[in-house]
């Protein structure tokens, strides 16, 4: 087996279908450990499901997944939810569940019957939420809340839980421009902080661009390349990976790679508009 | 932040909103007025001190035989069918996550009566009396391993589980109405008694009976309560957070099985209760499932005993099952609540 560098999070000869399909074969991953990792694809290619597998959420029909170098299967689930935390796609509160109902159920791992509510519990559950700026809203319901403040949520019940790693499942689908960089911004700041590693999947390649340390862009439930951002986003990447053409640029803000895909449009006055 | 109670130390550490436990302690205060309402109400008005007199185990014999003898073990056999039935219900909709679950829904009554209605068709002659509980929990069983088993599917989800207890269910009722018809007239009549529910000639040896399997499947259940909490959040995040879904799934059915077919077993198939009580208890408490438990248990626990109290008074001097005012009340509701579902 091959054992790259320090890595907390790996996939060695990973195999993974549902039914009769195989979408990934035979994979090996590293995640770099501290840094923000985001994989990046076309619909379909794999990388939900390459997702799932690292939190447990699939069982491999091949190959493993090692966490801090054990593989995860043999791990008891309240062993492994100590250390990596994974917030699904879409996931749907209960009727009537407060924000810090939510939040203390983040420390479940740690927690047996007799001890439901010890010093750490009650401290790190404050922390998370304002953590997440979710203080005031604690006793509202979620489904009272609006998207954004409804993901600062389940982000807050993620950090409550207190792990090394996190994993994010398209945490800003669904979501406006403005609460998209809110939670974007978040997950920065909590990887600067507190070195969080994070692996998550998300959409908007600029918004990749802008946020990961490492990028991972997945075709055909193959590894197509992987790097910093800056070193892989390029015409052809986006060409074989998303089959577009594109126009890769410097982000005039923050000088990371922007994609700006070609395609129809219309004409507009090249004097009528000036950047602000 | 709502205020707590909590208790913090080196062997027991929980908190628990502090309005809930007042409504514990409230709906507590309802049902022990409901047990004296019922001990003193009957053919025989007997008054509250000579009631409690009676208890204590002196004054007049006559008094002592009737609420001694005769009232006292039927009102606590519906009071704890009614809380058996509500705490199986809770244990349902929370597994299911739907709030429309109940052991009627998904094929344990069912089950159990089909069962016993077989039981006291055929077999009551044969076999004494004493077999009718053995055959009702064994139809339960059957029932729920019958449904398990037809909705796995490399695991079960929530939403296979009310398909197939659906199924199930109406399969379950179609036995019943065969065996009945099946039957002499004299068991049709038994039988169609026993489907309604009642618990008319309880005695002793019954709640004696019945009060282990309750006991038993209400600490199993308080030991799971973090547990149920944490996956009505989702499979998904369950399992991210360290709950084994298809073991703990499992476990939960058999535990509904063991709260609802005894209870059903000794009173008869009495519905709506299952599904009712805990959607009363969920308007008075928070969303935790060790609070929501015995906060439905007692709901469940008043509503049997008034419906029997209801029976015992109001056509004196016939006294109607249980289970026709439970489904008095049960079936508006039960339309109420479709209703506010957002479909």
């Amino acid at each position: 087996m091959y054992l790259p560098e320090n890595t907390p999070l790996q996939s060695i000869s990973l195999s993974l279908g549902y039914e009769k399909k195989t979408i990934i074969q035979s994979l090996d991953l590293a995640i770099k450990p501290n840094q923000i990792t985001v994989l990046v694809g076309g619909n379909g290619c794999g990388k939900s499901t390459l997702l799932k597998a690292f939190a447990r959420l699939l069982t491999p029909s091949a190959g493993h997944i090692l966490l801090n170098g054990s593989d995860i299967h043999s791990l008891s689930g309240k062993e492994v939810a100590r250390k990596l935390a994974i917030l699904p796609q879409s996931p749907v509160a209960p009727e009537g569940l407060t924000v810090e109902q939510l939040v203390r159920q983040g420390r479940y791992p740690y927690q047996n019957w007799l001890q439901s509510w010890t010093e750490d519990d009650e401290r790190l559950v404050h922390k998370a939420l304002s953590d997440t700026n979710m203080t005031e809203l604690s006793a509202r319901s979620i489904e009272t809340l609006s998207g954004g403040q409804r993901q600062r949520a389940w982000i807050a019940m993620a950090l409550a839980q207190d792990t090394d790693i996190l994993l994010l499942d398209e945490p800003t689908t669904y979501l406006d421009l403005t609460h998209q960089i809110e939670i974007l911004d978040l997950l920065f700041e909590l990887n600067q902080n507190q070195k969080t590693t994070i692996l998550m999947v998300l959409h908007d390649l600029n918004l990749a661009a802008r946020y990961a340390h490492n990028m991972i862009a997945i075709k055909d439930g193959t590894v197509f390349c992987q790097g910093a951002p800056e070193n892989i986003l390029k015409r052809d990447m986006v060409k074989a990976v998303f089959d577009m053409e594109c126009h890769i640029t410097k982000d005039p803000l923050f000088d990371t790679p922007m994609c700006i895909p070609y395609g129809k449009r219309r004409v507009v006055n090249k004097k009528a508009f000036e950047c602000v | 932040m709502d205020k707590v109670f909590s208790v913090r130390n080196r062997l027991l550490s929980f908190s628990m909103a502090i309005r809930s436990v007042w409504s514990c302690l409230i709906v507590a205060a309802c049902f022990v007025s409901i047990i004296l309402f019922s001990l003193c109400l009957g053919e025989q008005f007997i008054s509250l001190p000579r009631v409690l007199i009676a208890l204590s185990g002196h004054g007049d014999q006559d008094v002592q035989f009737v609420v001694g003898t005769l009232r006292l073990p039927r009102v606590l056999m519906a009071a704890m069918v009614g809380a058996a039935l509500a705490s199986s219900g809770l244990v349902l909709q929370s597994m299911i996550r739907n709030p429309l679950a109940s052991p009627d829904i998904i094929g344990i009554t069912g089950g159990a009566s089909a069962a016993a209605v077989c039981f006291l068709s055929f077999f009551s002659v044969t076999l004494g009396i004493i077999w009718l509980p053995v055959f009702a929990i064994a139809g339960a069983l059957i029932a729920a391993l019958l449904i398990y088993g037809l909705a796995w599917n490399n695991g079960v989800t929530s939403m296979r589980l009310i398909l197939v207890g659906i199924g199930v269910s109406s399969a379950m009722g179609a036995i019943t109405t065969f065996v009945i018809a099946a039957s002499p007239l004299s068991t049709s009549i038994t039988a169609y008694i026993w489907l309604t529910g009642s618990v008319y000639g309880t005695d002793w040896n019954d709640v004696e009976a019945l009060f282990p399997w309750l006991f038993v499947s209400w600490l199993l259940a308080l030991f799971l309560a973090r547990r149920v909490n944490t996956q009505e959040l989702g499979d998904q995040i369950a399992t991210g957070l360290g709950v084994s879904m298809q073991r703990l799934r499992l476990v939960l059915l058999f535990l509904s099985v063991i709260m609802a077919a005894p209870a059903i077993a000794y009173a008869g198939a009495i519905g709506f209760v299952g599904l009712i009580a805990p959607h009363i208890a969920r308007c008075f408490v928070t969303r935790s499932f060790a609070i929501l438990l015995p906060v439905s248990a007692l709901t469940g626990a008043c509503l049997v005993m008034l419906s029997d109290l209801f029976g015992r008074l109001l056509f004196q001097p016939l006294d109607i099952p249980a289970g026709v005012f439970v489904s008095a009340i049960g079936a508006p509701f039960f339309i109420y609540l479709l209703y506010r579902q957002r479909f």
